[in-house]
């Protein structure tokens, strides 16, 4: 009998909110989560904004903070959305998970470089127009500490997950870029279908809001500019767009077979039905232009679901607000659903999220579950300047009523790997 | 689709021993070892200055003319990655538009890519030219560098060092545009890279997978990371060949290794149809992880023992059934004693003892790479029927299940058993059966 | 610097960034179609221009890239009237002779050649 996989809780710490239903309430409202850039001086930056987590303390989510205290700032995020997730499938007052068949499926991304130390090590140690290593080693082993080097590594959100949790079952950590934590939900499903595992911590966490990754973003010229009017700069499917805004953030999901969740009375939020991925296998960063690889993993996903494209009844979008992607991908929806393209409503979060790299496909399927239950697509919010070459449904603005009964939600990684899933209200 | 099988059908590695599968498995098998000093870098103020680096090596022999380009924004990760792909490709006798040949020639569709990969760590020099043009009063200036001096980093740096990017650019080579995943977990990655592909044969997301990992953490970081774990060597810097020693009783911590190893899984019928040669088939796969192990000063091996358990469950293999075992050996004495014993838990219900075998002696630890290299290891033995030696080893660090040879050894086996951990606390294993049976 | 050396040194930049041969590198060459570059690799060759010749090329000067942003410049696919007169405003450096006959924006890539990007140096270094 095939086995089926349901979402039984959500948790979110992001950029409009810490919790599922302010995330929801603020898109709603047409809030948006840009401010100046807070966690190094950036005022002199091309780009001096971002999606930040404001105000966010880990001990407002567990007693026991200090336990974490060396991990890095994605992974405390991951924490605090975890610890939501899991008191949401009500496994915190009633916890009947067998710890072998709990997996955790992330999509991480790394922690941060300890830049200070890291670039005093570099200038002091120059000579001649190259470091010394001899005098590097020096000062790097009187400067660098060994829990903010190995914190970096992208698995250590994994470590402090599985600590918290005592998962003893598989644990895996991806990092397709931009779609990491949608592909971590797809072969975490993927992998309580096999029945290697009966239930998942999953989901994605990353912050690339430091000094490093906004430089080589703002070198490869992918960031959005517009300092003056930060709080609208991301205009996802609008001709204005002028690049993306980078945000952080994480959200975690407790995914388990249906009838094991069914027999502990687990909240049944929504069931994963379909699942694709593709790579496009073009270009290092231009994306093969027709959108065949976002439209592969979108066919893929209908096939696994066993659906015809005129059944899906809205598409969360990619939509970073970059040229190029809102082109494709309204292409690559072009090629996957055919003349039923124009019908079906598609939005961007990100509009007002930001992008969220690792942890951005985990997000917008959190949106997805909330608009599967409300029946409310949420809007592309700054879209007032169509692109002719983007001539689908986005939704402009404001929030709009409809019968949801699938749900799509996409995520194209930079390097080309593309990730779709298809979520239905649980019967 | 519980009748699709998997098996491996190209090998790829790249290692200190050799590059491309006859150099290395006949330095294998002559029990080669290549710790030798740090040459790359002066490394006299670091406590261990040895390693298992790649010699004469250039990614620019493994790509066509007009993808040369792009070798310039790969990092040494990337670049053992890309040709790890090329040879595995060759040697499998699939032609792509990057290896063209005779062979069969993959349904992009249906081709499917799984790479793991660690951290990169950025070149400090190209960093260091730009930053010094952002000083002021000798301390980095955030104002300076976001009003121009960022502007001395080539535009496309941050591209050199994406994890991503090491199955970006073998997907753009061969073609791949089936499933594609880049799987970030340490030292289990390739393991775990070669489970999950090994699953999306069976249920049917694809036919062909290039899958493994690669990774070079030789270089100042990384050293002084896993020194700073106390994971090197630090008392044997005037015997860098013997050095690295994995469950000897002299066993005293790793050499920082670089390598990778790529492989094809193939649904069998596929195979088959195509008349491609088999060297074994999938067979077991599995994960854990060890909830202990944020604690980075405990010793850990990621709960190796029910990764090892669950993947001999998935085979429907018995421990008597397997005849040889390629355990991670690090060298690192706390995690050789935790792995050791976790084979013995593993193999719980097994008579006689098990031949095993590890190649972190003769090239250092691999790190991701490692797990990649060692189900190429296996897949050859199997192959073979040849047990590789384990150089550096001649008396047991403590009482084991596991027994190492100090020559190559023709015999019989069935089956082989490969594991790898990581620090964090993750595991993988892979259970491969010679083909045929 | 004359004509003649600012195209040696473009074309070992070329080289450089491209990956392709001395001989491919002709002033009538295409960047995109000719010698196989992609977005990325424009800003690469920025860069590399601005090391070769110690000049400084600010965002968009060599390579524009927001004119399409603007609706008034483009309808249909293709340059109007005052998008054309403001490109060429950005680009005296372009030869605009052949795109002027179709501005289809899909065919704004002949407007970047080896000889425009010689023309530029050449207005910076003199």
């Amino acid at each position: 009998m095939k086995r089926r996989v349901v979402i039984t809780g959500m948790g979110t710490v992001n950029p409009l909110a810490h919790t599922v239903e302010e995330t929801w309430s603020a898109l709603l409202g047409g809030q948006s989560g840009f401010g100046p850039i807070t966690t190094f001086d950036a005022t002199t930056f091309p780009s001096r904004f971002a999606a930040m987590v404001k105000d966010y303390h880990l001990e407002d989510h567990v007693p026991d903070a200090a336990r974490h205290a060396t991990a890095g700032r994605h992974t405390h995020f991951a924490i605090g959305a975890a610890v939501q997730a899991w008191q949401a499938a009500g496994l915190a007052q009633r916890d009947t998970l067998d710890r072998e068949a709990l997996g955790l499926y992330l999509g991480s991304g790394e922690g941060r470089l300890d830049f200070d130390n890291f670039m005093s090590c570099i200038i002091d140690s120059w000579r001649g127009g190259a470091v010394d290593t001899a005098a590097w080693a020096k000062l790097a082993f009187h400067r660098m500490e060994l829990y903010r080097e190995v914190e970096q590594e992208a698995n250590m959100v994994l470590a402090h997950l599985a600590n918290r949790f005592g998962v003893a079952g598989p644990a895996y950590n991806v990092l397709t870029a931009c779609a990491a934590s949608t592909q971590a939900i797809g072969e975490a499903a993927s992998q309580i279908r096999a029945a290697d595992i009966d239930a998942a911590i999953t989901g994605g966490a990353h912050s690339m809001v430091h000094t490093m990754a906004i430089t080589g973003f703002t070198r490869l010229t992918a960031l959005s500019r517009r300092n003056d009017e930060m709080e609208t700069a991301s205009r996802p499917f609008d001709l204005t767009r002028d690049g993306f805004v980078i945000g952080e953030g994480a959200t975690i999901m407790i995914l388990e077979e249906y009838r094991a969740a069914k027999k502990r009375g687990a909240p049944m939020l929504a069931e994963i039905v379909g699942y694709g991925s593709s790579a496009d296998a073009y270009r290092i960063t231009d994306q093969d232009p027709e959108g065949a690889g976002a439209a592969a993993a979108m066919t893929a996903a209908l096939a696994d679901a066993g659906l015809s494209p005129k059944q899906i009844n809205y598409i969360n979008a990619h939509g970073t607000g970059t040229k190029q992607n809102d082109i494709v991908e309204t292409r690559a929806v072009k090629a996957a659903f055919g003349r039923h393209a124009p019908a079906i409503p598609i939005s961007s979060v990100k509009s007002q999220l930001g992008h969220l790299i690792g942890a951005a496909g985990a997000t917008e399927l959190m949106t997805c579950v909330l608009a599967l239950r409300d029946g409310t697509i949420p809007p592309t919010a700054h879209l007032t300047t169509p692109d002719p070459d983007c001539d689908l449904d986005y939704v402009p603005n404001t929030p709009r009523k409809a019968k949801l009964k699938y749900v799509m939600s996409n995520s194209m990684g930079f390097g080309g790997q593309n990730n779709s899933l298809i979520i239905a209200a649980v019967k | 689709m519980a009748d699709r099988r998997v098996v491996i059908t190209g090998l790829g590695p790249v290692a200190p021993s050799g590059v491309g599968i006859e150099a290395f498995w006949s330095a294998a098998l002559a029990g080669r070892r290549c710790v030798r000093r740090v040459e790359d870098f002066d490394p006299s103020n670091f406590p261990t200055q040895i390693c298992g680096p790649l010699t004469d090596f250039s990614a620019r022999d493994f790509v066509p003319k007009d993808y040369r380009k792009a070798v310039k924004v790969m990092a040494r990760d990337i670049q053992i990655a890309v040709a790890c792909a090329d040879l595995a490709i060759r040697d499998a006798g699939l032609s792509t538009p990057s290896a063209p040949g005779p062979g069969h020639v993959p349904d992009p569709r249906r081709f499917g890519c799984n790479i793991g990969s660690g951290l990169m760590c950025a070149d400090m020099n190209e960093l260091g030219s730009a930053l010094v043009s952002s000083l002021s009063d000798g301390r980095f200036d955030f104002r300076a560098w976001g009003s121009g001096a960022m502007e001395n980093l080539a535009p496309l740096w941050l591209l050199k060092y994406l994890p991503n990017m090491l199955a970006c650019h073998s997907t753009i080579l061969h073609q791949c545009r089936g499933p594609s995943n880049t799987i970030a977990c340490g030292d289990a990655s390739g393991h775990l890279a070669v489970a999950e592909a090994a699953s999306w044969i069976r249920r049917g997301a694809a036919d062909v997978v290039l899958a493994g990992a690669a990774e070079s953490k030789l270089n100042p970081m990384g050293l002084l990371r896993q020194t700073l774990l106390g994971r090197t060597c630090v008392s044997r810097n005037d015997e860098p060949a013997s050095a690295c020693c994995p469950f000897d009783a002299s066993h005293a911590g790793t050499a920082i290794g670089e390598g990778g190893g790529l492989i094809i899984l193939e649904e069998l019928k596929h195979a088959r149809a195509r008349k491609a040669r088999i060297y074994a088939e999938v067979v077991g796969w599995a994960a854990a992880s060890d909830p202990a192990a944020v604690d980075l000063r405990r010793p850990t091996c990621g709960n190796v023992a029910a990764a090892l358990r669950r993947a001999l469950a998935k085979a429907s293999l018995a421990p008597d059934q397997i005849d040889l075992a390629l355990p991670h050996g690090t060298a690192v004495p706390a995690e050789d004693d935790a792995e050791t014993a976790a084979w013995s838990v593993a193999l719980t219900g097994r008579a006689a003892p098990l031949a095993a075998c590890t190649a972190t002696g003769a090239m250092g630890s691999l790190f991701a790479g490692a797990s990649g290299i060692s189900t190429i290891a296996a897949a050859m033995a199997l192959h073979t029927q040849t047990i590789p030696p384990t150089v550096n080893f001649t008396a047991p660090a403590a009482p084991s299940s596991l027994t190492f040879q100090p020559t190559a050894a023709w015999t019989p086996l069935r089956a082989a058993a490969c594991a790898s951990f990581t620090v964090g606390g993750q595991s993988a294993a892979c259970v491969l059966k010679r083909y045929p049976a | 610097m004359n004509q003649a050396e600012v195209f040696e040194k473009v074309k070992a930049t070329l080289v450089d960034a491209l990956g392709v041969e001395e001989d491919e590198v002709t002033p009538e060459a295409t960047l995109t179609e000719d010698l196989g570059a992609e977005s990325i690799d424009f800003l690469d060759i920025v860069f590399r221009i601005e090391k070769a010749f110690n000049i400084t090329i600010p965002r968009g000067e060599l390579f524009p890239d927001n004119v399409l942003n603007n609706p008034d410049f483009v309808q249909d696919g293709k340059l109007t009237t005052s998008g054309l007169q403001r490109l060429k405003e950005r680009m005296p450096h372009a030869d605009f002779t052949d795109f002027e006959k179709d501005p289809d924006i899909n065919r704004m890539s002949t407007l970047f050649r080896v000889q425009t990007i010689c023309n530029y140096v050449l207005t910076k270094v003199s």
